[in-house]
């Protein structure tokens, strides 16, 4: 598959497209974290992170490639890489106790959240993936998901939002979250 | 959201801790939408498998890359030889020969009918594949070109007439008859060598072909070695193919491929035995 066809295709948000071109550069980009004192994990998240971002930008149609597609997620690895190395540096030196805190109350949340939107359909959870995080269209959604119109899609999307909200807030009350 | 209206909702965020409670609850319901599409991608990407199969690494292999190529080579080859080799051409110009000669050139004497001053130049090889012959050179072929081409015209010497009797001339007497019959002749020992080619044609078996000085023969004669005798004479030059106990005339003005015809004359045959047996 040539880079054009990779990039129209993850436009349309293309999921085996994405598969694809993780496997086409998968050596490449971990082996630039190996190389750089990063694990085999690490480097297979950093290359995941790129690809994530690449995809969402692709989706959202903010990415006008100048280069090869490789070249572009080289340069996102080694940005992300360098950042996570900062990262590590930074945590060594802060008091670590404070910061554990902070990072549990927090993923604690989103936990709450992850498990809420488990508990959605699979319908309501793709309206609101597809909407939130890959900014796709309500008419690209209607399409995607075999709805029947722009306006159903809308309505569905309305609806399974306040779903999302009302078992969010049923499980903890607002003051535990507002605390 | 315009950017005054912005300003406004941001002023009121401050100034309503309920909005701002509900404003972040809202950002972190998003924020754990983004974050589980984001894990569900992820774990999809996980599950690609990402080490090649069996296959995959049989092809990758550099070995097998060398393989490949080398096996691709040799099928080229092997087609391309198929594919030219319908007719098999061999070259026997290169091979390592044995060549006699013998050149028969005394003055002239006269003949009985005939004037004709004979030339023989005789050539043997012991190696089947082998011949080189020599030939007259351009200036000679000049001459001979005003001879009538098509006509087998084979002179033998009659009875001379410094031999005497009824009797049949012994072989020796007609060979020295023939060598002394023959004046010199400055032309003859500028010679052209004739290239042979050997062609294996499945649809010819036994013929020749003459053409610029090069002899192609169709068929196998790895039966038993074959020679060449060349005859010159003033007007003409003959060539005769022996092979296999037998003579055959080799007609220079024929361009096609013909079949080789057996000599039939037994004069023009003992003659060429004893040209042969010299040799």
């Amino acid at each position: 598959m040539k880079d054009w066809e990779i990039l129209e295709k993850v436009s349309q948000g293309d999921e085996k497209a994405l598969e694809y071109l993780y496997k086409k550069h998968y050596k490449m980009m971990t082996r630039l974290v190996i190389n750089n004192n990063g694990t085999e994990d690490e480097a297979k998240d950093i290359y995941q992170e790129a690809l994530v971002a690449f995809w969402q930008k692709a989706i959202a149609g903010n990415l006008v490639l100048t280069s090869k597609i490789s070249t572009y997620l080289y340069s996102v690895c080694l940005n992300l890489w360098r950042k996570e190395l900062d990262r590590k540096g930074k945590f060594a030196e802060s008091d670590k106790e404070e910061f554990t805190f902070q990072e549990f109350e927090k993923k604690e949340r989103i936990r709450i959240i992850h498990e809420c939107i488990e508990e959605l359909g699979d319908t309501c959870r793709n309206i609101l993936t597809y909407h939130y995080f890959d900014g796709m269209s309500m008419t690209d959604i209607a399409k995607k998901l075999n709805l029947a119109n722009t306006d159903t899609a809308k309505t569905k999307k309305y609806k399974c939002k306040k779903k999302l909200d009302l078992l969010i807030k049923r499980k903890y009350s607002s003051s535990d979250f507002l605390d | 959201m315009s950017g005054s209206e912005k300003y406004i909702f941001e002023d009121q965020l401050t100034s309503d801790p309920l909005l701002k409670a509900e404003f972040d609850h809202q950002n972190e319901i998003i924020g754990g939408l983004k974050e589980y599409r984001k894990n569900q991608l992820k774990t999809q990407l996980n599950n690609v498998s990402i080490t090649p199969g069996l296959l995959g690494i049989i092809s990758q292999s550099a070995s097998m890359k060398t393989l490949s190529i080398v096996a691709a080579s040799i099928l080229t080859g092997s087609g391309a030889y198929y594919y030219f080799s319908s007719e098999t051409t061999v070259k026997v110009n290169s091979l390592s020969h044995v060549e006699s000669k013998l050149d028969f050139i005394s003055s002239p004497m006269d003949l009985k009918g005939s004037k004709e001053k004979l030339d023989y130049r005789y050539t043997k090889n012991t190696n089947a594949a082998s011949w080189s012959i020599p030939e007259m050179k351009n200036e000679e072929a000049a001459e001979k070109s005003e001879v009538e081409p098509n006509i087998i015209d084979f002179h033998v010497p009659e009875i001379s007439e410094n031999i005497s009797g009824d009797t049949d001339p012994q072989p020796d007497q007609i060979l020295e008859k023939a060598v002394s019959r023959n004046a010199p002749f400055a032309d003859v020992a500028k010679i052209e060598k004739i290239d042979i080619e050997n062609i294996t044609n499945n649809r010819y078996k036994f013929h020749y072909k003459l053409d610029h000085n090069k002899l192609y023969l169709y068929g196998k004669f790895e039966a038993s070695p074959y020679e060449i005798i060349e005859i010159n004479s003033s007007q003409s030059k003959k060539l005769f193919f022996y092979y296999n106990g037998n003579y055959f005339r080799l007609n220079q003005d024929v361009k096609e491929i013909s079949p080789l015809l057996s000599i039939q004359d037994s004069e023009v045959i003992r003659e060429l035995n004893i040209i042969k047996s010299k040799s």
